[in-house]
Formats: structure tokens, C-alpha cells, sequence
């Protein structure tokens, strides 16, 4: 009796499930380029993409580089600067977010984090 | 470069064999076990400037089989036609489909979920760019928000990967998740065969691999599904141990447990769930002791260095996470939590077949010990919520749907083995 309630349960949850889990991998099928691929999550976070491109013009491998925020504000758990941080931290790799302003080799101080 | 990424994974799936013999894990845990021994050394090495490349691939691998070798458990090497059954092989047939179906989408999809690429992409990409955890990165305060206390299993194994690969790729980084996924159902089937027919182990490791839940958060590339893959193993290898009569030492719950807690850290609650399970069903406090030891002296080194490099946490387990920081929201967190556990979108029909199956062998130790383990779990859970300095209803928003993964794929993995009548009665084992 217990082998067969567990086995029509799984009959019904594959039924349920599965159909579900194809849907979402067709539709999750991406055919961005790889430059779009790169600045995907700026993208996602709806960053702006100049001024990103402007940083990057600015920040070599070795350097350690600093951003003064301007007036900030929150978004979900942390706020629109740190996702800005986060995401410099991640695409000028090998160059690293500085310990401190007066430590920092390039210092970049946008006018607004839009 | 997909081609290196399987010989690396080949390698990975080698040094499993040696470590699945001498832990007397089953055959088919090799991958996950191989997988999560990759990725407690390449973490481990990166603390101390040792690059994991294609030279400490092979070693481990040689090294883990000799040892292997030397137990005389190796599994011989015999090509058998598998005997799959009526119902074993649609099922199979069923999982490899998908695994193709997600193949071309894990190769393609853009590394643009938050957490992934801002927390666990950043730490792989620094890891393969750097050779180690350099910290200048991993230890500036400037760079805290990005959860620098988190271990580095995950991100290390993304790195082994990536320098296989001969860089970092953010969309070719998904086929090593896909990769786990993979290794994790293997892990599965290798627990269940053993005590399960092929008629209720094929189904529901159909069940699990097909849930919309466990796909789509693999595909995230977040350390959720990974984290929940190995406390998964962790709970079958422990009701194996209870099943054998608990006698010896947990090794192979241990050496699971290690994995998880170095994957996360929700991982060291899962681990308090399931030693504090494995006690209530055993008793067995020596075995007990030693696997929360091994989990421990698996952090340790981890431990040891953020201490040293004066990195804050605010997520471990400390004396702050007694610090009652939101009284009042246990009741709502835990609604939260159970909301996508119970949801036919995400984990359909899991939760409530594991409620079933418990009841139906209630007087059995793996019963008491799943039951155990899945409450003990979500209290712990909720318990995050409770003591987080962060705004609370946020927290759950961003993370509660991802924090009980491995309370559903223990519950998953457990239901058919409670519908077996092979489970040991209640009593002195």
C-alpha cells in the first residue's frame, strides 16, 4: 500500500512537473552574442551602460579603483551604489575595489547612479 | 573548451571512485563525492596561493584512486546491459531528454541572476584570474556587501572549471551546475538501488530532476541547488547508517555533511538538522559527535581565515545568531517558507507524498530521522530570519524560496526509501 500511494504520487508530480520544467528551459533558451552575454547583468540590474563604459576606459588591470557616490538610494536588500560596486567588482576584475579613498590609484566620481 | 570541461569533470568523476571505495560510499555517488572533494581542496588550496589546474586534477584523481585501489573495493570494470525494468526505463529515458533538453540552454544562458554573478561568479572569476583568494579582494572591507564570508566551494569549483575551460566563461560556467545536477541524481540512484526497487526509485528520481524548482535554480548558478544536492546525500548515506544498525561511525553522512557546509552558510544548519535527527533516531552520541567534528574541522581552516583576515559575518552561526532581532516573525517566516515548499510550481507534491510516507512508517528510524530532519530544518531556517539584521521581509522575498532546497530534496530522496518495507523497526539498533 505504501509503495503504491508513493508511486502514483510520483506518477502525478512528474505529471505535474515535468511538463512545467520543459516550458521553462525552452523558454529560458538565450541567443545573445558574447558581448551581449558579457554586459548581461548590467543590463539585468539596468545599469548605465556609458558611464560603465567610461569607468572601464579608465581602470587598467593593476589598478585599484575607488567610486565617490553621489546621493543614493536603496533598492531590495542593498542600495543602487553597492549594486553599481558590485557589479565594477566583477567586470574590472583583475582591477579591485580600493581599501579606501585615499588608497585607490583611479578614483571615479559619476554625477547620478541612474 | 567544452571538451576540457567534461576531462576535467572526467577527472573529478575519477578521484570520486578512489574516495566512493574508501569511503564505502555506493559506485554511484563517485561523481557527487568526486565533485565535492574538488571542491573542499581547490577551496582549501586557494587560502594558501595553491592553484587548482589540471595538475592537482590528475593528482587527486591518481591519488584517490590508488587509495581506492588499495581497499580492494574498486569496482570492476564490466560493460552489463542495465536492467532498468518497465517503469525504470521511461523514467531514464525521461531524465536523459531533459538533460538534453538543458544542455544548449545551460551552454547559452547569460550569467545574469544577482547573487551569481555579483557574490559566487565574481569570487570564480577572481579565483581563475588570481590563482587564489587574494585578499586584497577577499578580504577588503570595501568589497563586504558582497558576502565575502561565504566558503568557497562553490566558486572554487567554478574556478577549477574555468581554467580548464582557459578562462572565464559566464554562460559556458552553467553546464558545470548542469554538471552537479547530474552528479546529484547519480548520488541518488546509487543510495536508492541499494535498498529500493527500480519501480519507486526511477519515478522519483524523475520526481526530483524534473521539479521546476531544481531546474530553474540550477540554472541560476546560484549554490542553493548544489548545497541541497549534498545534504540530499548526506540524508540517504544517514539513513543508510541507521538502516545498517548505526553501529561504527557516520563517515559517508560526515563527509557529505563537510560538503554542504562548505557550500553555504545554510549548510551548517542543515547539519545541525541532521546530527540532531541522527541522534533522536540512534541515540548514537558518539557518531554524532564525530560527524559534527568532521563538519567542523572541514570549516575550520575557512574559520580560521576570515578570522585572520578580520572579515565580518553576519550570517554565521555566532553568538549573534542568539540575538533575537525580529520577535514576533517566527509564525510569518515559517508561512513564508512552507509557501513555495507546498507550491505544484515549484516542488510538486514533495512535501506532502513525505508527509504521507512518514506516517505510513512511523514506527520505523528513518522515519523518526526524515521527520526530525525536515522539522529540525525548517525551524532552523526560520530561526535566520528571526536573529538577521537585515529588513526581514526582503530577506525571505529575496532567499526563501532558495533556503529550503535541501529540506525538500532530503525530504524527496527519503519518501520512497519510507515506502519500502525494508525500514528497520523502532527499537535498539
Amino acid at each position: 500500500m505504501r509503495r503504491l500511494i508513493c508511486f502514483v504520487g510520483a506518477v502525478v508530480a512528474i505529471t505535474i512537473g515535468f511538463p512545467e520544467t520543459w516550458d521553462e528551459l525552452s523558454a529560458a533558451h538565450s541567443r545573445l552574442g558574447a558581448s551581449e552575454a558579457r554586459i548581461a547583468p548590467a543590463v539585468h540590474e539596468q545599469l548605465d551602460l556609458s558611464l560603465i563604459d567610461v569607468w572601464a576606459a579608465q581602470i587598467g588591470p593593476h589598478d585599484r579603483w575607488w567610486i565617490v557616490v553621489p546621493a543614493d538610494r536603496p533598492e531590495g536588500l542593498t542600495t543602487r551604489a553597492e549594486v553599481y560596486r558590485a557589479y565594477a567588482t566583477y567586470a574590472f576584475l583583475p582591477a579591485v575595489p580600493a581599501s579606501s579613498l585615499a588608497d585607490a590609484t583611479v578614483v571615479l566620481r559619476p554625477k547620478a547612479l541612474p | 573548451m567544452i571538451a576540457r570541461l567534461l576531462l576535467a569533470n572526467l577527472l573529478e568523476l575519477g578521484a570520486g571512485i578512489g574516495i566512493a571505495a574508501f569511503l564505502r560510499l555506493p559506485f554511484g555517488a563517485s561523481y557527487l563525492a568526486g565533485i565535492g572533494l574538488t571542491g573542499v581542496l581547490s577551496a582549501h588550496l586557494a587560502l594558501v596561493h595553491v592553484t587548482y589546474g589540471w595538475l592537482a586534477l590528475a593528482v587527486a584523481c591518481a591519488v584517490s584512486l590508488g587509495l581506492g585501489y588499495r581497499t580492494g573495493r574498486l569496482p570492476a570494470l564490466q560493460l552489463r546491459r542495465p536492467r532498468l525494468g518497465l517503469i525504470g526505463w521511461p523514467a531514464c529515458v525521461a531524465l536523459l531528454i531533459l538533460t538534453v533538453h538543458a544542455w544548449p540552454v545551460f551552454r547559452s544562458k547569460p550569467l545574469d541572476n544577482y547573487d551569481a554573478w555579483a557574490m559566487w561568479g565574481m569570487k570564480a572569476k577572481a579565483l581563475t584570474i588570481f590563482g587564489w583568494a587574494d585578499p586584497h579582494l577577499f578580504a577588503a572591507s570595501s568589497a563586504a556587501p558582497l558576502h565575502l564570508d561565504y566558503p568557497l566551494l562553490v566558486p572554487s569549483l567554478e574556478a577549477v572549471t574555468a581554467r580548464a575551460m582557459g578562462g572565464f566563461n559566464p554562460e559556458a560556467i552553467h553546464l558545470q551546475f548542469l554538471l552537479i545536477g547530474v552528479a546529484g541524481i547519480a548520488a541518488f540512484h546509487g543510495y536508492l538501488r541499494q535498498t529500493v526497487s527500480r519501480r519507486l526509485t526511477w519515478p522519483w528520481l524523475v520526481v526530483l530532476g524534473a521539479a521546476p524548482a531544481f531546474v530553474g535554480q540550477l540554472l541560476t548558478a546560484y549554490a542553493d541547488i548544489p548545497l541541497a544536492l549534498f545534504v540530499g546525500a548526506a540524508v540517504l548515506a544517514s539513513a543508510a547508517w541507521i538502516a545498517q544498525g548505526a553501529g561504527g561511525l557516520p563517515i559517508a553522512p560526515a563527509f557529505f555533511l563537510a560538503c554542504a557546509a562548505l557550500t553555504k552558510n545554510e549548510g551548517v544548519v542543515y547539519a545541525a538538522a541532521l546530527l540532531i535527527a541522527l541522534l533522536v533516531a540512534t541515540r548514537r552520541l558518539r557518531g554524532v559527535v564525530f560527524a559534527g567534528l568532521c563538519v567542523e574541522a572541514s570549516l575550520l581552516p575557512w574559520q580560521i581565515w576570515l578570522a585572520a583576515r578580520h572579515v565580518h559575518s553576519d550570517t554565521l552561526l555566532t553568538v549573534h545568531s542568539l540575538e533575537v532581532r525580529h520577535p514576533g516573525i517566527a509564525p510569518l517566516a515559517l508561512h513564508a517558507l512552507l509557501r513555495p515548499a507546498l507550491s505544484l510550481d515549484s516542488w510538486p507534491l514533495i512535501l506532502p507524498l513525505f508527509g504521507i510516507a512518514v506516517l505510513l512508517a512511523r514506527a520505523t528510524h528513518v522515519a523518526v530521522f526524515g521527520a526530525t530532519f525536515v522539522v529540525v530544518a525548517f525551524l532552523g531556517l526560520d530561526w535566520i530570519y528571526v536573529v538577521s539584521p537585515l529588513e526581514w521581509s526582503n530577506y525571505l522575498s529575496y532567499s526563501g524560496d532558495r533556503v529550503i532546497d535541501g529540506a525538500l530534496v532530503g525530504a524527496a530522496v527519503l519518501t520512497p526509501l519510507l515506502a519500502t518495507q525494508r525500514a528497520s523497526r523502532i527499537g535498539t539498533p
